[in-house]
């Protein structure tokens, strides 16, 4: 019976994408992937298995990380299937592996890349089965998704259980995912103390001890709270990393493997996160047999999907549209902090909201998880608010600091560009959330002309 | 003045750190005691001003449950007194009797009130509510419903759900104390309660940055009050 929903369900599905990419239409959609599941609700543990099936998990970044993964594995000369539009769920992983076989259930694929949902990974690993499961971080995230870290990871650990073989490849600087267990083998990656110290933000979701209930030490932080913890009563400490980045460049990072032996990879932004996303992937591909300089040399023609950064040099002016998590307070803080760490002048325009006027009314919730404080420093001399909760954020901004004089509000976020003042500035910084996508790109694209 | 925050370790869940930023903003010669939960509460052997504990993660209300039993009698006499407490979110769990859990578990629980939480299905919802001449608005995220509180009700729920899905009352007043299940930033979000705490705490009652927190405020409360909204929330996984 089994065999023959599975059957059903593999016809009706690669009919449904093979149409689709006939009529020229948007083939790359969960809509297709739920097709198979609905006939067959285990579709994905009955396709041909490729190579490897890569599972890519965590609160922040992993759009990115699936992104550079997939694009990596194609310029070492294999092919992979991806569900690289973010559909992260149940539907976005079925379509990775519909999209892997032909009608007959022959693999026509190396790797299948899945971006997958922290939350739902209980529900989709056991299914899935990935070979290697890579999670980024675990952290606060929006109050209507994934609401703390101990309901996520209580999730993964159930998810852990339902695929005792997969391979896990963790962060060994987060303290909230790193001391995930598994059956099989976990790979730690990590980069050096980068001499930033220890500052404290408003969310710190692993200051008391699993173990003991002590007090947690931060030996460092490399941004947000991602950095090497000991507990001083019972000992606990992050585990070491096997692939360890020790030397972090805006252009490069050397890498040391767990031989010893350390390799040097370009990078893809000069932002840590991004940083990490690297050592993230080069474990991954290290362990998977691939050659370190292949690795580079793929790393040095891929770039950071345009859905999450793109970036215009003016002649005196750099603009840079940059996506932002909505209603996550620690993707708000990694901003906020790349940005007081910058030197040059600039101007910041949030377009942090989800809701535009529809009736519902968004929670505030996660601006008071957000150090908003970050944003007062000298050189940031304007700072534009867009949205329906403008007033809320520059409320926001004021407790945490904030200069009223440079603050502006408007609530149509496209009307941004009417407030930006330009004289003087090195560099405007859009950052939106990814329901403004369209928006954020608009104004980009206005700011681009003016700048030429 | 002195705000002694209760176990800020053990969570701070939900943007509930808004509610000291808050204080401290209106209070700027506050002094902030954070008091850990293998520590003495400050308020045992001190004076203390305001007290604040906040949402915490599930796992750790027991603990902090364990932690403040000890001092629960100076903890009530302060009540009783009249001292300015805020308890927010599933800290409002603590001061009742106990918790019944989603697998039929209790945990007891500090027993200075009547009532107690049953865990239940997660709720989302956006509140509107009047407490005396104000309207109070806000957010709240709860898996714990509380029973058996009407005779101390904090808020009157006019959207939203209260205590539970049968109780328009929303959290405890008794002197000083309010507990609520609104969780987040609780005083920005609400200036006219934020002034009325000032009040009672003999103190100005200008705001720190009043005419944009009024604004904000006014702002909010007239998407809270559109007849077309919809105040319970449902979102994926939770």
């Amino acid at each position: 019976m089994s065999k023959l929903r599975f059957a059903a369900g593999l016809v009706a599905g690669r009919l449904a994408l093979n149409t689709f990419k006939l009529l020229g239409k948007d083939y790359q959609t969960d809509r297709l992937g739920y097709l198979p599941v609905k006939i067959c609700p285990d579709f994905a543990t009955h396709v041909a298995r490729p190579k490897v099936a890569i599972a890519i998990t965590g609160t922040n970044g992993k759009t990115s990380l699936t992104n550079l993964i997939s694009d990596i594995l194609k310029q070492c000369g294999n092919t992979v299937s991806c569900n690289n539009w973010g559909g992260n769920y149940m539907g976005g992983q079925s379509w990775a592996f519909l999209n892997s076989v032909n009608v007959f259930n022959k693999s026509q694929v190396d790797y299948i890349v899945m971006e997958t949902d922290e939350g739902d990974s209980a529900i989709t690993y056991p299914v899935t089965k990935p070979d290697n499961i890579l999670i980024n971080n675990i952290a606060r995230d929006s109050i209507f998704k994934n609401p703390n870290p101990d309901f996520i990871m209580s999730r993964l650990r159930k998810a852990m259980e339902g695929t005792p073989e997969s391979t896990l490849i963790l962060n060994a600087d987060d303290p909230v995912s790193c001391f995930l267990k598994t059956n099989k083998k976990n790979i730690y990656f990590g980069i050096a103390d980068l001499g930033n110290g220890t500052p404290e933000y408003l969310i710190n979701d692993f200051r008391v001890c699993p173990n003991c209930g002590g007090t947690i030490k931060y030996l460092y932080k490399n941004y947000g709270n991602i950095g090497k913890v000991v507990c001083p009563d019972c000992g606990l400490k992050s585990p070491e990393a096997d692939y360890l980045g020790v030397e972090v460049a805006n252009d490069h990072i050397c890498i040391k493997e767990p031989d010893g032996s350390i390799n040097r990879y370009p990078t893809i932004s000069g932002d840590i996160y991004n940083a990490y996303n690297i050592v993230e992937a080069v474990a991954l591909f290290r362990t998977l047999g691939i050659p370190a300089d292949k690795i580079a040399e793929a790393i040095g023609k891929v770039k950071l999907p345009s859905i999450r950064e793109e970036r215009y040099q003016g002649k005196e002016i750099e603009v840079v549209n940059r996506s932002l998590k909505n209603s996550n307070g620690t993707a708000a803080t990694v901003q906020f902090e790349s940005l007081s760490k910058m030197k040059d002048d600039m101007a910041v325009i949030l377009m942090l909201d989800e809701v535009t006027g529809n009736n519902r009314v968004e929670a505030i919730t996660w601006m008071y998880d957000s150090d908003y404080e970050l944003l007062n420093c000298d050189h940031i001399k304007q700072i534009i608010i867009g949205g329906e909760r403008c007033l809320d954020h520059k409320l926001r901004c004021l407790l945490g600091g904030v200069d009223k004089n440079k603050i502006s509000t408007c609530k149509m976020a496209v009307d941004t560009f009417d407030y930006l003042k330009l004289e003087g500035i090195k560099k405007v910084y859009i950052l939106y959330d990814i329901y403004n996508t369209e928006r954020s790109h608009a104004v980009f694209e206005k700011i681009r002309e003016r700048i030429d | 003045m002195i705000i002694e925050v209760l176990y800020p370790e053990l969570g701070t869940l939900y943007g509930e750190a808004g509610n000291l930023i808050y204080l401290k903003a209106c209070c700027p010669d506050a002094k902030v005691i954070e008091t850990n939960h293998k520590d003495v509460p400050y308020f045992v052997n001190h004076d203390v001003d305001v007290i604040l504990c906040s949402s915490m993660l599930e796992r750790f209300q027991k603990t902090a449950a364990d932690a403040l039993r000890p001092y629960k009698i100076k903890l009530y006499e302060l009540i009783e007194k009249g001292k300015v407490m805020l308890f927010t979110g599933n800290a409002s769990d603590l001061l009742g009797q106990y918790i019944l859990r989603e697998d039929g578990s209790k945990e007891e629980m500090l027993k200075l009130f009547a009532y107690h939480t049953e865990i239940k299905k997660r709720i989302n919802s956006l509140i509107l509510a009047d407490f005396e001449d104000m309207q109070i608005i806000g957010y709240k995220a709860q898996n714990g419903q509380i029973f058996d509180s009407k005779d101390f009700g904090f808020l009157k729920v006019k959207g939203g759900m209260g205590n539970n899905r049968e109780d328009s009352n929303e959290g405890i007043h008794y002197h000083n104390l309010f507990v609520t299940y609104l969780t987040g930033p609780f005083l920005p979000q609400n200036p006219l309660f934020m002034k009325y705490l000032l009040r009672l705490l003999n103190r100005d009652d200008k705001v720190a940055f009043e005419e944009e927190a009024l604004e904000a405020y006014e702002n909010s409360l007239r998407e809270y009050t559109d007849p077309a909204i919809s105040y319970d929330l449902i979102w994926h996984n939770v």
